[in-house]
C-alpha cells in the first residue's frame, strides 16, 4: 500500500535527514517513533504530499505521490488519506457537523450527512452536533477530528501526536476510536508519536 | 455547504470585524448613488419645466430668482409689471409666445396662478375631470394639489393672501370662493403643483377691484384683453398695431410673462426695450447654467467626500481580509490538508470579499433612498417637489460593477498570499 524508498530532507537553513525505508500494507497500523525535532512531523508532511522530500519516493501502490503536480497531489490527498493534528483544529465558523461535511464538499464528494451523525452518535457526541467546535473539551475536539479523518473513508489515516495533549482517560478512548474506526474502514494507520501510551496497542515500529 | 455559505459563515463569525468596512462602504456609495439620483431627477425636472421657455419678463431683482419664482415656483416673486410697460417687449416681431402670470395668494400654501389657457397649453396638460376656467374665481387644479387638497370638483375654497400663509391666517383670507371646474391630470411638470384660474380673478381679488363683470364685457372686446398669447407665424412678425393700442388693462400688474423668442437676435433686442424701466429679462438657459454651475460644485464636493469614504472603506476592507487571514491561517492551511486546492482558498478570499462589498451595495441602496426620502419630505414641506424614491438610475449599476471589482482587488493581495500559503509549514507552527 505505502512504500517509501531512500527518503531524504534537507532543511533550509539547517540539518539534512535521511529516514529508514518502510511500507504499511492495507489495514495495517504502525508507530512512527523518534525524539523530539527527530523529524516526525516532517516526514508525516512527506508521506501525507505536503512537504516535498529533497530525493527519494513516497508510492501508494502504483502512484508515485512526488510525480503528481501539485493539484493532483492535493486531490489524492483529500480522496485517500485522512490526517489528525496534534492540536485539533476546526473552521471556527461551522459547527461540529459543518465541519464533518467539510472534507466531503472540499473534494467534491456527496455531502451525506448519516455517516457523520452515525459515528458522532457512536462516540457520545451526537448532542454537540449544531455546537462550535471551541465549545467541546480537547477531548470531544479530538474525537470530532478523528471522525472527521475518515469520513471519506480514506486508505491511510495519519495521525501527529495525536493524544500528546490528553489524559489518560481521553488518550485511551482516542486510542480505542483511532484503531477501531481504522479497522473498521479497512484504512492503514500510521501514528506519529512519543507518547508511550500507545506502545500496548501497536506492535509496528519505526524508528527515527 | 458551498463556497458562498462558507465565505458567509466566515464573515458571521467575525462580523465585528468587518463591520467598519461594510458601513463606511455602504454610507460612500450610498452618498454618491443619492447624488446620482438627485441630479438625474433635478435636471429632468428642470428641463421639463424650461420647456421651450427662453426668457422670463419681470420686476427687476434676481434674475434667478425671477427663474426661480416663475418658471419653478419655489421662490418669492421680484415685485409686479405693469402690462403697458410689457407690451413693448410682448408683442415684438422677435417674441414667438409670451404667457402672462399673476400671482400672491395661496390655498393651503399652494399657489394661485393667474394666467391665460396657454399657460396649461405650453406643458400638454390634460384635464383629468372637469372643464378649462373661463369665469372669474374658476380654478383648475393640479394633480398634486387635488391629492394634497382633497379638493374635488365642484368644491369650493377661500384663498390666503401671500405664498406661505396658511388656510388658518384669518387676518389675510379672501372672501371670494374659488369654484374647481377642472382637474388637471399629472404631468410631472410645475402645473401639478399649482392653481390655475384666470388672470382677472387676482386682479379682481387684489387692488384692482373693478366689478367683475365689467372686466367680462370688456373682454369680448380684444383690445381690452389681458395682453394675449402672441401666436407663432409669419403674420405676427409684424408688430400689431392694435394690440399696442391703449387698452382699459395696461395699468393693471402682472407678476411675469414666460416667453419664448421667435429669434436668437431677441436676446440683444429685448433687454435694450426696457433699459430706463424697472422690468428685467432673465434668460432661462444662463440663470440655469449658473445655477447648475452652484448646485454641481456643492455635489461634487460632496462627492468627493463620498469617493474618499468609499477609498477608506476598501482599505478598511483590505485590512479587515488581512487580518483575517493571519487569525485563519491556520484553519486554511487545514482546509488545504482536507484536499482543498489553493485556488479553493483563494475563491474563498474572494468570494468573502465580495460578499463584504455585496452587503454594502445593499445597505447603500438602503441608504440613499432613505436619503432620498427624508430630503423628499423636506422638499415637499419648503416648495411642494417631491423626489422619486423608486427611481433608478443606469449610473447605480457601473457603481455596482464598480464596487464589486474594487472588491476584487482589495482582496488580491490576501487571496495570493493564501493561494501561495506553505501548508506544511503553517501547520507544524514554523
Amino acid at each position: 500500500m505505502l512504500t517509501t524508498k531512500e527518503l531524504q530532507y534537507q532543511y533550509p537553513k539547517g540539518k539534512k535527514i535521511d529516514f529508514p525505508d518502510f511500507s504499511l500494507q492495507q489495514g495495517e497500523t504502525g508507530l512512527l517513533l523518534g525524539e523530539s525535532g527527530s523529524g516526525k512531523t516532517t516526514l508525516l508532511h512527506i508521506l501525507s504530499g505536503l512537504r516535498a522530500p529533497t530525493a527519494g519516493v513516497v508510492q501508494y501502490d502504483n502512484t508515485n505521490l512526488y510525480q503528481l503536480s501539485s493539484g493532483q497531489r492535493d486531490a489524492f490527498r483529500g480522496k485517500n488519506m485522512g490526517l489528525i493534528f496534534q492540536t485539533p483544529a476546526f473552521i471556527q465558523s461551522l459547527s461540529v457537523l459543518e465541519n464533518l461535511m467539510a472534507p466531503l464538499y472540499l473534494n467534491h464528494q456527496l455531502q451525506d450527512q448519516h455517516k457523520a451523525k452515525h459515528l458522532l452518535e457512536k462516540v457520545g457526541l451526537y448532542h454537540k452536533i449544531n455546537q462550535r467546535p471551541f465549545q467541546l473539551s480537547i477531548g470531544e475536539q479530538q474525537r470530532v477530528s478523528i471522525i472527521r479523518a475518515v469520513i471519506q473513508s480514506p486508505q491511510l489515516i495519519f495521525a501527529d501526536e495525536p493524544t500528546s495533549a490528553l489524559d489518560d482517560k481521553n488518550a485511551h478512548q482516542v486510542i480505542e476510536l483511532l484503531l477501531n474506526i481504522s479497522a473498521e474502514n479497512k484504512a492503514s494507520l500510521l501514528v506519529v508519536t512519543h507518547d508511550h501510551r500507545w506502545s500496548s496497542f501497536i506492535s509496528k515500529t519505526i524508528r527515527l | 455547504m458551498n463556497l458562498i455559505l462558507l465565505a458567509w459563515k466566515n464573515i458571521r463569525h467575525q462580523w465585528l470585524d468587518t463591520l467598519l468596512g461594510v458601513l463606511l462602504l455602504a454610507f460612500g456609495l450610498g452618498t454618491i448613488s443619492m447624488l446620482i439620483l438627485i441630479e438625474k431627477q433635478s435636471s429632468e425636472q428642470f428641463n421639463r419645466n424650461i420647456k421651450d421657455i427662453d426668457m422670463v419678463l419681470g420686476a427687476k431683482g434676481s434674475p434667478l430668482q425671477l427663474i426661480l419664482a416663475n418658471v419653478y415656483h419655489v421662490d418669492a416673486p421680484t415685485g409686479n409689471i405693469k402690462i403697458r410697460d410689457a407690451k413693448q417687449v410682448i408683442y415684438n416681431p422677435t417674441v414667438a409666445m409670451a404667457i402672462p402670470l399673476a400671482y400672491g395668494d395661496n390655498f393651503q400654501q399652494w399657489r394661485i396662478v393667474g394666467t391665460d389657457s396657454n399657460y396649461a397649453q405650453h406643458y400638454a396638460m390634460k384635464l383629468r375631470e372637469g372643464v378649462a376656467f373661463k369665469e372669474e374665481y374658476d380654478a383648475n387644479i393640479g394633480a398634486d394639489v387635488a391629492k394634497a387638497t382633497g379638493l374635488k370638483l365642484g368644491d369650493t375654497f377661500l384663498s390666503t393672501h401671500g405664498l406661505d400663509q396658511t388656510e388658518n391666517d384669518e387676518e389675510h383670507a379672501h372672501h371670494h370662493a374659488y369654484r374647481v371646474v377642472g382637474i388637471f391630470e399629472k404631468s410631472g411638470s410645475v402645473i401639478d403643483r399649482l392653481i390655475l384660474t384666470p388672470l382677472e380673478t387676482i386682479w379682481h381679488a387684489h387692488v384692482y377691484s373693478e366689478p367683475a363683470s365689467t372686466e367680462i364685457e370688456e373682454s369680448n372686446d380684444s383690445t381690452n384683453s389681458p395682453p394675449p398669447m402672441i401666436k407663432k407665424g409669419p403674420m405676427m412678425m409684424l408688430r400689431p398695431a392694435k394690440a399696442m393700442a391703449p387698452s382699459p388693462n395696461d395699468n393693471k400688474e402682472v407678476t411675469a410673462y414666460l416667453i419664448k423668442s421667435r429669434m436668437a437676435m431677441a436676446q440683444m433686442i429685448l433687454p435694450n426695450l426696457i433699459k430706463e424701466t424697472n422690468m428685467q429679462l432673465a434668460f432661462t438657459a444662463i440663470e440655469v447654467n449658473r445655477l447648475s454651475q452652484n448646485f454641481g460644485l456643492g455635489m461634487d464636493t460632496v462627492k468627493a467626500v463620498a469617493w474618499v469614504i468609499i477609498g477608506l472603506s476598501f482599505f478598511s476592507i483590505f485590512i479587515s481580509l488581512f487580518n483575517s487571514l493571519k487569525k485563519r491561517k491556520y484553519e486554511l492551511a487545514l482546509m488545504r490538508s482536507m484536499g482543498a486546492s489553493p485556488f479553493k482558498v483563494f475563491a474563498l478570499i474572494i468570494t468573502e470579499s465580495l460578499l463584504l462589498v455585496s452587503t454594502g451595495i445593499i445597505f447603500s441602496w438602503l441608504f440613499s433612498r432613505i436619503g432620498l426620502s427624508i430630503l423628499s419630505h423636506q422638499l415637499n414641506n419648503s416648495f411642494h417637489y417631491t423626489m422619486n424614491v423608486k427611481d433608478f438610475s443606469i449610473q447605480e449599476v457601473y457603481l455596482t460593477i464598480a464596487a464589486l471589482l474594487f472588491g476584487v482587488i482589495a482582496a488580491l493581495a490576501p487571496a495570493i498570499n493564501a493561494y501561495k500559503m506553505d501548508i506544511s509549514k503553517t501547520l507544524a507552527h514554523e
